[in-house]
């Protein structure tokens, strides 16, 4: 029984996959690449609720399903999503045997209650009962015209079409079918013993053939028919009939799935593994499968290839296993521990390669020469410095101080030079010159220009080891060193160093850029480019994942390939040019990875070519490693983003089309996936909230977004994935959200009446404020003379003034409520009080009269305070009156008395006696005293003990200075230098005008307005104002 | 008028404390007011009986703060809270704290008195059960090392054989101290020695 799932399922798996087949991109640039793969392996301890897996499909949204005894599993390549019984309820059984999908994003799944569920977004849409005993499916076939073929385990087929079940019998001495599969006509067949039937679409018998053993599986093959499982081997459809292949597989393999592959390769899974073939005559080359762990022995019950390529197998117990092929060509070790040092192209598409102390080896076609090539000089324990080919195809070693040439034309063999380059130390980096020469360093840093006839043209002494050599096309030689870049150019050195704004640190590859810059790659330092006197760097902070880079190289499709211990970046060159022009600020490269089969890079002199056919080739610590830029990006296929969730303080709401936002929600979670399944932990996302983000938000690798406090409005959510090769997705997931209006009112009731009147005028100038800018820079536009304009623009000024006060009062609301209510309540208790004394014998004449003088006092109290804050809101037109600040200052005190005590914080007064008065208007001021006292009170909540302000005056050289100080945090950096501009706050419910304001009304005061970070922590805002002309006492 | 008791103001505004102090002495209480929380902690007598009537927001120490303090030195009286505006999280933190009410300013005259009577009648109440237990402590501390090994063994339900073999004294010499311990603990039951030794939180021999 066991045996009988393991083939039927395969087989479905197959069918699943057949029409997602593409060409692959080096089935076309005619060269066959090595086969290694790297397998990851997902068990129940990574989420999978079984191990074994009876089918794959792939769904149009780019899911990948598993149908499992535990239930049906989506995966996006990270996590699992189990549908079973739990959440679906109209699922009839957990025991899902076969998958097909329904071409629009959903799929059939049979189960083995003998049920066929139709299941699309996360619900079952239908659920369909296969007629008749033993009608448990085992596999699954979809035609062109939608009908179901189900292969069930009593051994028939049944036909589902146009709601109606039709059941099919084999006739003849085979008793049952196992196995259906679609043609590529149109047509399904099935196998009966050692028979293949072909049916026509409508369920009749076209045709019988008899193949040479009996049928394992049926997979779709070419126009002839499928491919077809034997017990002993392969087999496929011809003219002649059913063939078998001449493929030489292990005795007894027992296919029990087939999976065509790309370029007519296929996939065979049976019980001892998946195995890659190439059938017709071509011999059997079992794939090169590495793994981070040991690869356990896989019995293959199903297998699919994405559309990006990678294979799925769906194993016997094991979980579910990903074949990812390798980007990058990887040649590996030659010997144990033999880094490359140096390399340099042949001139014909291969490459030859030093291995430091372990001899120089030539890769002419794809493989390494068996033998090493290094020269009889050699054969001793001497180690290669550098590598280069020259104009001419001569190919230049330095080894142990000393240069080699390998000149075809003249020999076979390596000939020794008489150059005395290197007088001590070794050779370094070697560069070709303009017209045929030859730049040769050594690391004392003498370098020496050879003429193609080998005279020497120049020499330069440099004041350190060279590290990196390249010639610009003006023949200016670019020379890296630790630290410095040299430009020697007609005879003169010049140095370039971090404060010329290049990066620290080696610079162990130099490239020059046909702009006329130079691009330098260092060694802890990032990427440096150096242009017309200046230069720039790009560090891990702009984006780079590594900032020890080994060598930069261009491709011809202007992209810049950098090498880093933490991967192969890919960045455009634009993209990169722009960074250092400052026109943005990061950028996102590619990451060929571990993953893509990139080791950690070793340097070397040099440490990258680009040979002949335009392909780069890397030195690694594990051997050479090669890319082709043209097949890049290598994964093509664009990932599908799907929204998953949608919460509006913590309660699911539905995430598609549009969707209403209840009021007042404050935290907004959205969540997204994408379909990528090469390498998910790679993907990378951007998403955009029309009405909110300006532009692209760039969130990493992060699959959730949240909003906080949304103002009522429609938005629009877009969200994109980028696959790990910097595809993007061809269309973002979009969804409308409409947040409700809040019903402010119903805040209101929480304040006491006061609070609410000022709530309303705060909102009525917080539009009020907006409008007044409009309207100021149409004033401005179209008032003419210059006198008229700036009447109207402190006339605009006073107006934005008096709502900056409105707003500070209804900030302080709370503060003023309390104020007013403390009064009140005396006057209450008073009035209680006064009540019992009434109601006592004899009368309490003189307390009576107490409590009555009370009662009137405070109620003069509390109309003090609505008095103050009139007089604070008034909107008038700028005063001008000698005014003393300390008396201003004394009179601000009480309005915000309260936010001072509730902070717990200590003022200290030093005011200077007899202060001169000022020509101010004492409202304005008071206005900006409020403000610098409620902004140092805030700066103190929640800091420890001491909290204090201290407030100074004093006179100084003709005019007045009043200091505003705390001992909080200071200033952040970022909002330092933004302080005084509008719209830039720190608080989460101020508006940010508050100190624009202030120090428009101080400049219309002829005075200043600074801030200044304190040496004991903390902030000091200073006031500067001219002492009134007849002021001065 | 026969005072109801005391009470604590501690309340910063002048004018309020005045006008609270003159309205709660004419409902006949005995009122102490201060105007800081530190100035009630430097006369507050623990001994003396009475509830505090305390303001949420206070310079220096706050009430809540105030409540901590007291609670850290294990001399909470009972405390009436008033606020300003009242804020249902604080109002809930002090509530589970063990305050007895939450008033808002303007407070209603019936229920700031009927909410300090409640207070003073729950001080009343727990310092008799404290004296009652400091009596009981008292009669305990009288009992000698092996009254007190017999007074385990009558409470854990044992027979007096039973505790004569445990303590390795004779049947008749349990009797002894059994009566005696009855005495000195002036309990006229057995039952009546189990209620104490709860209340004294001892446990009952081989438990």
């Amino acid at each position: 029984m066991h045996s009988r799932w393991n083939w039927r399922h395969s087989a479905l798996a197959l069918l699943a996959s057949s029409g997602l087949l593409a060409p692959h991109a080096r089935a076309q640039s005619g060269e066959l690449w090595p086969e290694s793969y790297h397998a990851e392996i997902w068990t129940i301890a990574r989420g999978l609720p079984q191990g074994s897996i009876n089918d794959l499909v792939q769904t149009e949204d780019g899911a990948l399903w598993a149908a499992t005894f535990g239930g049906l599993v989506r995966f996006d390549g990270l996590e699992f999503r189990v549908y079973d019984l739990d959440n679906v309820p109209e699922m009839p059984s957990n025991r899902v045997t076969a998958l097909i999908s329904d071409a629009q994003g959903g799929l059939w799944a049979g189960l083995q209650s003998g049920h066929l569920m139709h299941f699309r977004d996360g619900k079952a849409l239908e659920v369909l009962t296969v007629p008749g005993p033993d009608a448990q499916p085992l596999s699954i076939v979809r035609d062109a015209q939608g009908a179901l073929w189900v292969e069930c385990l009593g051994g028939s087929v049944q036909r589902y079409a146009q709601g109606a079940w039709s059941k099919l019998l084999p006739s003849g001495t085979a008793g049952s079918y196992e196995g259906v599969c679609l043609n590529l006509d149109g047509s399904v067949c099935a196998a009966a013993g050692q028979e293949l039937v072909v049916f026509e679409p409508d369920g009749s018998e076209r045709e019988r053939m008899r193949a040479p053993a009996r049928i394992l599986s049926l997979t779709t093959g070419d126009q002839h028919g499928p491919w077809i499982g034997l017990v002993d081997g392969l087999a496929y459809v011809s003219d002649a009939g059913i063939e078998r292949d001449p493929l030489t597989l292990p005795r007894n393999l027992g296919i029990q799935c087939i999976l065509p592959a790309n370029g007519g390769d296929l996939w065979l899974g049976s019980q001892m593994g998946p195995i890659h073939v190439s059938p017709r005559g071509m011999p059997a080359r079992p794939a090169q499968v590495e793994s981070g762990e040991p690869m356990p022995r896989l019995g293959v019950r199903a297998m699919l290839r994405d559309r990006e390529g990678n294979i799925w197998v769906g194993s016997d117990g094991t979980g579910l296993v990903r074949l990812r092929p390798h980007r990058l060509l990887a040649f590996g070790e030659r010997q144990e521990r033999s880094g490359v040092n140096a390399i340099a192209e042949d001139g014909e598409g291969g490459a030859w390669i030093g291995l430091g102390c372990y001899g120089l080896y030539h890769i002419p076609d794809g493989h390494w020469r068996p033998t090493p090539a290094s020269p009889p000089a050699l054969s001793g324990r001497v180690c290669i410095e550098s590598l280069l080919r020259d104009s001419e195809g001569r190919i230049w070693l330095g080894v142990a101080g000393k240069l080699m040439r390998l000149d075809l034309h003249v020999s076979s063999e390596f000939q020794p030079l008489p150059f005395e380059i290197a007088a001590q130390g070794g050779l370094g980096p070697m560069a070709n010159g303009r017209a045929g020469g030859v730049w040769i360093s050594s690391s004392s840093g003498h370098i020496v220009h050879l003429a193609p006839d080998d005279r020497v043209l120049e020499q330069f002494d440099l004041p350190g080891s060279v590290t990196s050599l390249s010639t610009a096309p003006d023949g200016t030689l670019w020379a890296g060193g630790d630290g410095v870049l040299w430009e020697l150019r007609a005879g003169a050195i010049e140095s370039h160093g971090p404060g010329s704004g290049l990066p620290r640190g080696v610079l162990r590859d130099v490239l020059c850029d046909e702009d006329g810059g130079v691009w330098v790659a260092s060694y802890g330092g990032g990427l440096g480019y150096w242009k017309d006197g200046r230069g720039a760097t790009i560090s891990r902070a702009e984006g780079l994942v590594d900032d020890s880079l080994t060598a930069i190289r261009a491709d011809e499709r202007n992209r810049l390939w950098i090498l880093s211990n933490q991967g192969l970046m890919v960045a455009q060159r634009e993209e990169l040019l722009d960074l250092t022009r400052g026109r943005i600020r990061s950028f996102l490269p590619v990451v060929l990875g571990p993953e893509a089969g990139m080791p950690e890079s070793e340097y070397g002199a040099p440490a990258a070519v680009r040979d002949a056919l335009g392909r780069l080739w890397f030195g690694t610590i594990t051997g050479p490693v090669r890319v082709d830029p043209a097949e890049f990006p290598f994964n093509k296929t664009p990932p599908k983003v799907q929204l998953e969730s949608l919460q509006a303080d913590e309660v699911e709401l539905p995430h598609s089309g549009r969707v209403e936002i209840p009021p007042l929600t404050r935290r907004l979670v959205l969540g997204y996936t994408a379909f990528a399944l090469t390498a998910p932990e790679r993907t990378r996302f951007r998403y955009r909230l029309d009405g909110f983000d300006e532009g692209w938000v760039y969130p990493g690798a992060q699959r959730w977004v949240a909003f906080t406090t949304l103002a009522p409005g429609d938005y629009e959510f877009h969200v994109a994935a980028r696959n790990e090769d910097g595809v993007w997705s061809a269309q973002p997931a979009r969804l409308t959200l409409v947040v409700l209006p809040a019903w402010w009112q119903r805040l209101s009731v929480r304040f006491a009446a006061l609070a609410a009147v000022l709530g309303a005028l705060l909102l009525a100038h917080r539009r009020r404020v907006q409008v007044i800018r409009g309207r100021a820079q149409v004033l401005l536009e179209a008032t003419q003379g210059r006198a008229r304009a700036e009447e109207r623009e402190s006339r605009l000024r006073e107006e934005l003034a008096h709502a900056g006060r409105v707003a500070t009062a209804g900030e302080l609301a709370s503060s003023l409520a309390h104020e007013v209510n403390q009064p009140l309540a005396a006057i209450v208790t008073n009035a209680q009080a006064g009540r019992r004394y009434l109601a006592r014998e004899p009368l309490m004449r003189e307390e009576l009269d107490e409590v009555l003088g009370d009662i009137a006092q405070q109620g003069q109290r509390a109309s003090e305070v609505i008095r103050r804050l009139r007089e604070f809101l008034r909107k008038h037109e700028m005063q001008r009156l000698p005014v003393n600040l300390n008396a201003v200052l004394r009179d601000t005190l009480p309005l915000v008395r309260r936010e001072i005590e509730d902070q717990g914080v200590r003022t200290r007064l030093e005011l200077e006696e007899g202060l001169p008065a000022v020509l101010a208007d004492p409202v304005q001021i008071q206005q900006v005293l409020v403000n610098l006292v409620k902004n140092a009170c805030e700066a103190l909540s929640g800091r420890p003990d001491p909290r204090e302000i201290e407030i100074r005056s004093r006179r100084y050289d003709g005019r007045v200075q009043m200091d505003v100080s705390d001992n909080g945090p200071g200033l952040a950096p970022t909002v330092a230098d933004r302080l005084f501009q509008p719209y830039v706050t720190t608080k989460t419910n101020g508006m940010g005008l508050g100190l624009a304001i202030c120090r428009s009304i101080i400049e219309a005061h002829g005075g200043r307005l600074g801030a200044s970070t304190r040496p004991a922590g903390g902030i000091c805002f200073r006031i500067d104002l001219p002492v009134s002309p007849g002021g001065s006492r | 008028m026969n005072p109801k008791g005391r009470v604590y103001l501690v309340e910063d505004d002048d004018a309020l404390r005045k006008a609270t102090t003159r309205l709660l002495a004419s409902h006949g209480f005995e009122v102490r007011a201060f105007a800081t929380g530190e100035e009630f902690l430097d006369k507050y007598d623990v001994a003396h009986s009475g509830c505090l009537l305390l303001d949420l927001r206070l310079p220096g120490q706050s009430g809540l703060e105030l409540q901590q303090t007291l609670e850290l030195r294990g001399a909470t009286p009972p405390i009436v809270f008033l606020t300003g505006h009242a804020d249902v999280p604080t109002s809930v933190f002090a509530m589970k704290r063990g305050a007895i009410d939450f008033l808002e300013k303007p407070v209603r005259e019936e229920e700031l008195v009927a909410a300090l009577e409640r207070a003073l009648e729950r001080d009343t109440s727990t310092r008799k059960e404290q004296q009652q237990l400091a009596r009981v402590q008292a009669r305990y501390s009288s009992l000698t090392a092996r009254e007190r090994e017999v007074f385990a063994e009558i409470i854990a339900g044992r027979l007096n054989k039973q505790a004569a073999l445990t303590l390795g004294i004779a049947e008749r010499t349990v009797k002894l101290h059994r009566s005696r311990v009855l005495e000195k603990m002036e309990a006229d039951s057995v039952a009546d020695l189990v209620r104490m030794a709860e209340a004294l939180e001892l446990r009952p021999a081989g438990s």
